[in-house]
């Protein structure tokens, strides 16, 4: 399941032991307040960014150790090639490779701060879903916090940007950028005046679980020409197996976190399904997919050339 | 506010059948009554409407029949054996080693057949009884069962269990909302092969607690009076213990947590109907299918098309009813 889910559903699951929870924290701030220097702002007047949350923070001229707080925004760093400035990683961040070898920092709505602290990044990358009061806290250990919140593809675009403004690497951020859009352009071009099979994501089986309006999974899925059957349901969503039944849609897409064909080998109901029955079922690699990384578009050639296999020949 | 036995047990009859039709109209998709009447008289073929009823909301209701049926029958037992008013058929640790065998299963990602079955139920049932049987062990002392060590037993074995759960959640993040899931408890995914696996405990059990209904009332006067009337207590309640936590594993097994039910509607039942437990065990059976089927109903349509977990609706549904019937009858 994605991370974005797994964190909210955590949050929640966990919001009884709030009050344990704000003495932890209470607790490790008052550790590292002890146990960290704060650096000192520097008298230059420096560049300025308002982020997600709508704060104005200001920027150091050239951020050398930075702290990735979330798996996107790994990905971006790595593919502006400034994976030799990350210092830490969230435990979500699994890609590129070299991810792997970089300190862990805890999740992302959850960082350990005493490790955060200890990296002394000059930057810290966050993506919106991070709470507010660890955004705070962060601030108050001296520490250069941003956050980022892409809602679409346009969005995955300007945060590239915006992370190549706040690197000092915006010619590399718009030449990717560039590339990203052309990929896109293609694709467009690709579907365009094709039918619109519809189509279904399953993010979980047990219960059923999809992604409706407002996740990257929709818009993948909308511009690689296909329609949403869950569309009309907002985030990620339980879906009921009658309604899937009913809208029996063309094609269904799975996340590669679950079995789903061992299962529907042995389901009697979900085999009536015509997708199922026509084969027309495909794995997709759901950390791609759900993560507004440069990897989206790798995702959106896959699903296009799923959904309209014959255009996809034709235009090679 | 007590009825005579056949009134009730009738109201009882009438009520299920009209939730089971209700159960049937209703779902996250409109299909028209005529339509239902067709596809249930075998006329409609094999369309996507006859899937939905045949392949998902009948076995569902069936389901939530027999999970309901049994809560309620075991609760039944528990509170007279235990003579305790708290009593339910969670009290022996088979809701927390249920939850467990499922988290396990779900975090290790399992999803082939083991033995022809699938593994979630299977590792939800065998822990259900492991806990169950741990609980046991620890409160027989020579051939005995203290019914208070085996309430304090309970309550340890289930908080130690239930911390080795939180710890699997924590170690499998991705697979931490299939486990909430799975303990807050429903009918997601109910076929027939499930009520198929269930109905054998569900039946057996159900006779075999028939057949004690005398003893309960019996064992009701206390331990020694029952001894003196020459029952043999210490076997009736190894047995009874046996078949409840059989009954209630079975149930979790397919439904995964569901709460209220088995502590409610024995309650209500004995408020409205009695405390003779041969009359008792059916309007706990009836009332429990009732409740379940009701839940279930809500479950599927408050949100749909999501479903809100059916133990959500049992303790919304179940806790006002409750403290109804107490303010009742305490006047």
């Amino acid at each position: 399941m994605n991370t974005y889910l797994e964190e909210g559903i955590k949050a929640q699951r966990h919001r009884g032991a709030k009050g344990f929870r704000i003495l932890f924290l209470l607790l490790s701030l008052s550790l590292f307040l002890t146990g960290c220097r704060r650096t000192p702002l520097s008298n230059v007047p420096g560049r300025v960014f308002t982020d997600a949350l709508e704060r104005r923070v200001t920027l150091p001229d050239h951020p050398e150790r930075i702290v990735s707080l979330a798996p996107a925004t790994t990905e971006v760093l790595y593919a502006l090639n400034l994976g030799e400035r990350i210092v830490g990683v969230t435990d979500y961040c699994n890609y590129p490779l070299q991810a792997a070898g970089v300190t862990r920092v805890g999740g992302y709505t959850n960082p350990n701060l005493e490790r955060l602290c200890s990296l002394k990044p000059d930057l810290v990358l966050a993506m919106h879903g991070i709470s507010k009061s660890v955004v705070g806290q962060i601030e108050r250990a001296g520490l250069t916090v941003v956050t980022l919140h892409p809602t679409d593809l346009e969005g995955l675009y300007n945060m590239i940007k915006d992370i190549g403004y706040i690197t000092g690497n915006k010619v590399e951020a718009v030449t990717l950028c560039l590339s990203l859009q052309k990929r896109r352009q293609a694709v467009s071009d690709m579907v365009a005046e094709a039918s619109h099979p519809s189509v279904f994501y399953v993010i979980w089986d047990e219960p059923l679980f999809t992604a409706g309006s407002g996740t990257f999974i929709n818009d993948i899925i909308i511009a690689a020409g296909g329609c949403n059957i869950a569309a009309g349901m907002k985030g990620y969503a339980q879906f009921s197996r009658e309604q899937l039944l009913a809208k029996d849609p063309d094609i269904i897409l799975y996340s590669d976190k679950i079995k789903l064909w061992e299962k529907l080998k042995r389901d009697r109901v979900w085999c009536r399904l015509k997708a199922v029955r026509s084969g027309c079922i495909y794995p997709l690699n759901e950390d791609k997919i759900s993560r507004p990384g440069p990897r989206l578009l790798d995702s959106l050639e896959e699903v296009a050339s799923l959904i309209h296999p014959d255009r996809d020949r034709k235009a090679r | 506010m007590r009825f005579s036995y056949r009134t009730f047990i009738f109201i009882l009859l009438i009520a299920l059948a009209a939730a089971i039709v209700m159960a049937v109209l209703l779902g996250a998709v409109r299909i028209s009554p005529s339509d239902i009447l067709h596809i249930l008289s075998g006329r409609a073929g094999n369309s996507g409407n006859a899937a939905i009823v045949w392949g998902l909301r009948m076995p569902r209701i069936v389901l939530a029949l027999l999970v309901g049926a049994s809560l309620g029958a075991a609760g039944m037992v528990l509170q007279a054996v235990f003579r305790n008013p708290l009593a339910d058929p969670y009290i022996v640790g088979i809701s927390s080693g249920a939850s467990l065998g499922a988290a396990l299963i779900l975090v290790l990602g399992l999803s082939g057949p083991v033995l022809g079955l699938d593994p979630l139920p299977l590792a939800a049932f065998i822990g259900a009884l492991g806990a169950a049987w741990t609980v046991y062990m620890l409160s027989c002392k020579d051939g005995r069962i203290s019914i208070y060590t085996l309430l304090l037993a309970g309550v340890a074995v289930s908080a130690l269990i239930s911390a080795l759960t939180s710890f699997i959640m924590i170690m499998g993040r991705r697979d931490l909302q299939a486990i909430f899931f799975w303990i807050m408890g429903g009918f997601y995914s109910a076929n027939w092969k499930q009520v198929l696996l269930i109905a054998p405990y569900v039946v057996a059990g159900i006779v075999l607690i028939w057949s004690y209904c005398r003893d309960l009332n019996v064992m009701l006067m206390g331990d020694e009076e029952a001894q003196h009337l020459g029952l043999d207590v210490e076997k009736t309640k190894r047995i009874l213990l046996a078949v409840t936590s059989l009954l209630t594993a079975a149930a979790v097994s397919v439904s995964g947590i569901i709460g209220f039910v088995g502590l409610i509607v024995p309650h209500a039942a004995r408020l409205l109907i009695g405390p003779d437990h041969r009359r008792l065990l059916w309007g706990s059976l009836l009332l429990g299918a009732l409740v379940m089927i009701i839940s279930d109903i809500l479950a599927r349509t408050l949100l749909a098309p999501s479903e809100v977990p059916v133990g959500l609706i049992t303790a919304m549904l179940g806790a006002p009813f409750f403290i109804y019937l107490l303010y009742r009858r305490g006047r």
